[in-house]
């Protein structure tokens, strides 16, 4: 649904060079750029080993860019911070504590002038919205994966960070798990409408909980190849999701380029495919600007 | 055998210039009189409010007359900040026919091009899915055309690395493709993709003309193009090259304007083969970058 108007976060060209085994600078990422809007959920989707984790803690700040830049909200970003929350594939919980005192932890840290009872009835707000209100005070080994997910998830959230970043978060889990914490963290953004971006590998969980599924070209020098807007109203139920004309359409698209890339990679040149000759840039010629139309036009 | 022109979408093309302070028709190939007087019925104000609105915001439009079948496409030849020209191409809509004609624009909050506007023809997923996709620059047809900035002419849509919407390109039909950046100074305004089948072509034969330094003279030279149903014409054209100025498509780079051309025998397009697969009509379109003519974008029929 991008029907928010102009962007909240900003990715612009972003390089991600590492050493390769001879010493050169190999760019992993080569210029990557989205803009995404306040709230809105963005999925990025893409071959392993692409880059995909690598942008992800670029905009974390985890890791360091090598050029290009990143604002959020305006501001540029620099270094991780509290203002985005980051759930990767396995919680890294502190094991001596309970999932409360994990939450707590967070908690403590975003709201310092809070009473004891305040953060405390914050801390079981957040883990009952994520559906742990029962198992509070266990601690991680007494906990599935997906309920130590669940706390990570809790965890991110209590922080109230204006970004939150997914990195395979239901990557672990068993598919019955990973449903339900699909629709636990869309009903958790139904009330705190927190922008988001996800790295996922499965296409109908980029289907049902994004608003848009940006599809990475296959690594070295990776970037956006293409973008797709996912229109469907929120909140959003997965019968109907799964019941719309246009779903297996989208499902299509994301298959086929990820099939292409795939194609792409292994170098399996069709008898049929003509050898690709874009015609090149004139030296001469200068790198445009994109207009914005200013009307948000909509297509027949 | 060749096909002859009479499958072709584009039923004619026209130049409109600015006299006075008002958009008026200067040239137009072939007459395309009773259609011309129907689009003008479809507009309220007629076609000239159209080629005006388009003018003023140095944006191409589309038109789609359902009652003709056919649709207008407006494309605005922008020289250093001013409007010089705009052509307008006329496509038949009609039949059994698989084409495609695409706006492609920047978008606020966006870093994308994404559909403006479009007309399908006997497209199902194809004309379904792409309101849906946006293209960064460097991607896909649009992408690249924005980053070359130049005219591109792709053949093979189905299996082509560089179209990414492949699949549905080959399931449905489409074969060949021309993309037109539309450039005021430095900054894109949209990009143009006509998509057609090779069976209904929307034009015979698509060019990009690039200057070239040839000894101590700069000449345009053809360097790249699609020929569908041409062979004469194909053979022909392999390596060309004219001084500025000579022919309709040195003058449209001389002139920095475009030029429409049509004789019911095809001699006016001046090249070889034309004839005999039975062309008869060309526009050739100057794409303008700050004070240059970065490339000449040939389509004929
Ligand atoms: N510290 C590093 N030094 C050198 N190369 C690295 C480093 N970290 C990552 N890479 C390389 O960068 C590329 C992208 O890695 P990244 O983890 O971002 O991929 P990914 O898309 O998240 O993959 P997956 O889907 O498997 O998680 C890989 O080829 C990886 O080998
Ligand atoms: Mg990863």
């Amino acid at each position: 649904m991008s029907q928010f108007g102009n962007s909240y976060v900003e990715l612009d060209r972003l390089v991600k060079a590492y050493p390769n085994p001879r010493g050169e600078a190999t760019r992993v990422v080569d210029g990557f750029s989205t803009k995404i809007a306040e709230g809105e959920f963005v999925s990025v989707i893409g071959h392993s080993g692409c880059g995909k984790s690598t942008v992800l803690t670029m905009l974390a700040g985890l890791n360091d860019v090598t050029s290009g830049n990143i604002i959020l909200a305006g501001k540029e970003v620099s270094g991780a911070g509290p203002d985005r929350a980051v759930v990767f594939q396995s919680p890294c919980l502190l094991p001596w504590m309970s999932a409360f005192d994990n939450v707590m932890l967070g908690v403590k840290r975003c709201y310092p002038k809070a009473t004891r009872l305040e953060r405390k009835q914050l801390v079981e707000y957040f883990l009952s919205i994520v559906g742990l209100g029962d198992a509070m005070h266990k601690y991680p080994k007494e906990l599935s994966g997906g309920m130590q997910q669940r706390v990570g998830i809790a965890r991110a959230i209590a922080l109230r960070p204006k970004m939150l970043l997914l990195d395979e978060p239901f990557g672990k889990l068993d598919s019955l798990t990973r449903m339900d914490l699909q629709e636990t963290v869309l009903n958790l953004l139904n009330e705190h409408r927190i922008t988001t971006m996800m790295i996922t590998h499965d296409v109908d969980e980029a289907i049902f909980m994004s608003d848009r599924v940006v599809m990475m070209t296959n690594g070295p020098r990776a970037k956006v190849g293409q973008v797709l807007d996912i229109p469907f109203e929120r909140p959003r139920n997965r019968v109907d999701v799964l019941g719309d004309e246009m779903y297996y359409d989208f499902r299509g698209c994301l298959i086929d380029f990820l099939e292409g890339q795939d194609r792409r990679k292994h170098g399996e040149p069709d008898a049929s495919m003509p050898e690709p000759k874009p015609v090149t840039k004139p030296e001469t010629v200068q790198d445009l600007m994109l207009v914005q139309s200013p009307a948000e036009v909509s297509a027949v | 055998m060749p096909a002859h022109a009479d499958n072709t979408l584009v039923i004619g093309a026209e130049v409109w210039s600015p006299v006075d302070g008002a958009m008026v028709r200067m040239a137009a190939a072939p007459s395309i009189g009773d259609l011309q007087d129907r689009f003008r019925a479809g507009q309220p104000e007629g076609l000239s409010v159209l080629v005006e609105n388009s003018a003023a915001d140095k944006l191409p439009t589309l038109l789609k007359l359902d009652d003709a079948d056919a649709i207008a496409w407006v494309w605005p030849v922008i020289d250093r900040d001013q409007v010089n020209s705009v052509v307008v191409m006329y496509f038949s809509n009609a039949g059994d026919v698989t084409a495609a004609v695409e706006l492609w624009s920047g978008r606020p909050g966006r870093s994308e091009l994404c559909l403006a506007d479009a007309c399908y023809t006997g497209l199902g997923r194809f004309a379904k899915l792409s309101p849906h996709i946006s293209f960064p620059k460097g991607s896909g047809l649009p992408g690249l055309t924005w980053e070359t900035n130049i005219p591109q002419v792709l053949e093979g849509l189905g299996t082509s690395p560089t179209f990414m919407r492949a699949t549905g390109a080959e399931s449905e039909g489409l074969g060949v493709g021309f993309a037109l950046p539309c450039i005021a100074g430095s900054s894109l305004q949209a990009v143009t993709l006509l998509l057609s089948g090779t069976a209904s072509p929307i034009a015979r034969a698509y060019e990009t003309w690039l200057p070239q330094q040839r000894g101590d003279s700069l000449r345009l030279a053809r360097i790249d193009g699609a020929y569908i149903a041409s062979p004469a014409l194909e053979k022909a054209s392999t390596q060309l090259d004219v001084p500025a100025g000579d022919t309709w498509i040195g003058r449209a780079w001389a002139t920095r304007k475009p030029e429409v051309v049509c004789d019911s025998t095809g001699q006016s397009l001046e090249r070889k083969g034309a004839v005999e697969d039975g062309l008869t009509s060309g526009t050739a379109i100057p794409i303008i970058i700050l004070d240059d003519v970065a490339a000449v974008a040939v389509i004929m029929w």
